[in-house]
């Protein structure tokens, strides 16, 4: 079972990774996705102690309030053990770097290459996980 | 001047002419008085000797004519009266004794009082012996004075004339002749001639005030040429100051027109790069508008190809077409910001306008089942034909209130009891139509200011709107050449007003 938080502000996202996701782990894990409309309620989430363990976290960069960096300035403070991927449809070297300097694992660019995601979370989740 | 031509010189020389006649009124009269005056008492004394006669007669004749006339001795008589008769100014002489007449010589005139009657007296008894009667003659005497005083006059206003004539020449030479020298003189003055005024006249021993006017005039004249010099000088001097300054002025001129080139070219060079700028962060966030809905296109239709549920299938067609439809607006917003849109100027109803605008949001909202205000107040003017781009105009209004509603919407969500109004007006004001959108939602953060014009910034919630929305309706009215502003207390109201000239001036953006 591999936990996936998925904060973006746009609902069609949720539905979006929902099901390119389970499309690409029907074979390989089951899945558990939690998605949050902002980055606060994910915050507040992940505050909470009975939840189950978190795997990974895609967030997304530009959202109204708390925004991504925000966000994951945030979450660094909880010191999670789980990778953090943003996605963002700025496909900048400034954001890129931004991201990577905040120790977020993966930058990635919209329209999201589904095909190489499932690659990527396949070798940092997955291959943990087993 | 001669001096002589009398005719000529009465007639203007009103000066020489007054004096002569003052000098001629004034001698005559002394003249005349004193001579009347001498010639009284010349008339008074020889008067007076006539009258002596007849103390004479008194004292000396009448005593021997008593003896006389007792001893009747009329040889002797008629000797004395004889002499009697020949004393000066004697006319009549008559002696009478007892009512007849013993002697009688000239003629008696009974108008002249100046006769005398002498009684004859007898010394010894006093009796009267007869009576002598004499008159003198005064008649001589007045024709004598009468003749004289005429000869007198006569004489005294030939001198008179004489000397008044004299004292017009030399009146004339010595005063007249120079003052109408100087009078010339000063009449055809030039002041820049250097000819000082001088009197055609010898030498004087000493000044006299025609000396003194002279000079005057030249010191006068003196001055007001150096005064007059000085004038011209400091012209002069004036003069070249405005010529400096007109070529320093116009070669600043050049030199800030030339600045003003530089600048215009500087400006130039800047817009292009500004337009570089705002072109390269405009197709970035373009780009980033277009890549959030394509992720979802592109993703969604490739789940599409090989979904086995048809729930699925109409969920995800649904999502995909949303989508679409947004890619869709942006780049329409975006022709229209390019100004690559086909709209035509046309005569438009503004009041038109404004409704169909309303429409078009209410129904664009209702596909989306998005929210709709229950009521719209609408306070419009005279029916207003300005010529617009239509279809533009509709956008831009439809695209405010759309905001509008958004606001009221948002204000609907926090707040409870709040009654959402929406008022769509129209108003002429001046030289400008305006068409204000006014709502009672959340405002306008005051921070925000004008950026809410700024393309990409959004409020809305994502996959809501681009940020477009004011952009392209601020881009409209300045293509009509007129503009959109607002006003807004945040948490309170907004009110947009987008004014458009009642003359069309602009016809390409």
């Amino acid at each position: 079972m591999i936990h996936i938080l998925i904060v973006d502000d746009e609902a069609d996202t949720h539905l979006l990774y929902k099901l390119k996701l389970k499309k690409i782990f029907h074979n390989v894990a089951e899945l558990n996705i939690t998605s949050f409309l902002n980055a606060a309620d994910c915050l507040s989430y992940l505050h909470r102690n009975d939840i189950p363990p978190v795997d990974l976290l895609l967030s997304d960069i530009n959202m109204p309030q708390m925004d991504g960096f925000e966000f994951l300035a945030e979450v660094n403070i909880l010191n999670v053990p789980f990778p953090i991927y943003m996605i963002s449809a700025y496909e900048s070297p400034d954001f890129r770097k931004r991201a990577d300097d905040m120790g977020a694992l993966r930058f990635l660019s919209k329209p999201v290459d589904f095909r190489s995601l499932g690659e990527l979370m396949k070798q940092d989740v997955v291959a943990l996980n087993k | 001047m001669t001096g002589f031509d009398f005719k000529r010189h009465f007639g203007t020389h009103s000066l020489s002419l007054k004096l002569l006649i003052a000098t001629w009124a004034i001698s005559s009269f002394a003249t005349l008085l004193l001579t009347a005056f001498q010639i009284y008492l010349d008339y008074q004394r020889d008067f007076e000797k006539l009258r002596n006669n007849f103390s004479i007669i008194q004292t000396s004749y009448l005593d021997s004519m008593s003896e006389h006339l007792w001893s009747y001795d009329t040889r002797l008589l008629k000797i004395q009266l004889e002499g009697l008769s020949r004393l000066d100014g004697i006319r009549y002489i008559r002696l009478t004794t007892d009512q007849a007449v013993l002697f009688e010589t000239g003629s008696p005139d009974p108008t002249d009082k100046n006769h005398e009657d002498f009684k004859i007296v007898r010394k010894n008894n006093n009796q009267v012996l007869g009576y002598l009667t004499v008159e003198i003659d005064t008649q001589k005497l007045n024709e004598k004075y009468l003749n004289e005083t005429l000869w007198i006059f006569v004489r005294q206003a030939a001198k008179t004339l004489i000397v008044v004539l004299c004292l017009y020449l030399v009146f004339n030479r010595i005063l007249v002749v120079h003052i109408q020298h100087i009078a010339s003189y000063l009449r055809n003055i030039q002041i820049r001639d250097k000819g000082d005024l001088k009197l055609h006249r010898r030498l004087q021993r000493q000044e006299d005030e025609l000396d003194v006017l002279v000079q005057s005039i030249n010191s006068f004249r003196s001055g007001l040429q150096n005064a007059n010099e000085k004038l011209e000088s400091v012209n002069q001097d004036l003069e070249n100051k405005v010529q400096e300054r007109t070529i320093q002025l116009t070669s600043k001129n050049e030199s800030l027109e030339k600045a003003v080139q530089q600048i215009r070219k500087m400006q130039a060079s800047l817009v292009n790069q500004e337009r570089l700028a705002s072109l390269g962060s405009l197709t970035s966030s373009v780009a980033h508008e277009i890549r959030n809905p394509l992720n979802f296109v592109l993703n969604f239709s490739e789940l599409l190809t090989d979904s086995e549920s048809l729930e699925e299938v109409h969920e995800i067609s649904r999502v995909i077409l949303k989508h679409s439809h947004r890619i869709d607006q942006i780049v329409r917003s975006m022709q229209i910001l390019s100004g690559y849109d086909n709209d035509i100027l046309e005569k438009t109803e503004i009041n038109d306008v404004l409704k169909q605008a309303y429409q078009n949001t209410v129904s664009n909202r209702s596909l989306d089942a998005s929210y709709v205000p229950p009521k719209v107040n609408y306070r419009l003017c005279e029916p207003t034909w300005i010529p617009s781009y239509r279809n533009s105009l509709v956008r831009a209004v439809s695209n405010i209130i759309d905001n509008a509603i958004h606001a009221l919407e948002k204000k609907l969500i926090n707040t409870e009891g709040f009654e959402p109004e929406l008022t769509l007006s129209t108003a002429i004001r001046g030289d400008f139509l305006e068409i204000s959108i006014r709502d009672n939602g959340v405002g306008i953060p005051t921070l925000l200011g004008e950026k809410i014009f700024d393309p990409f910034l959004t409020t809305k919630s994502a996959g809501e709107g681009a940020g477009l929305g004011l952009t392209v309706a601020f881009n409209i009215a300045q293509k009509h050449g007129g503009h959109l502003k607002y006003t807004s207390e945040f948490g309170s109201w907004s009110e947009f007003v987008l004014a458009l000239p009642l003359a069309h001036e602009r016809k390409n953006p």
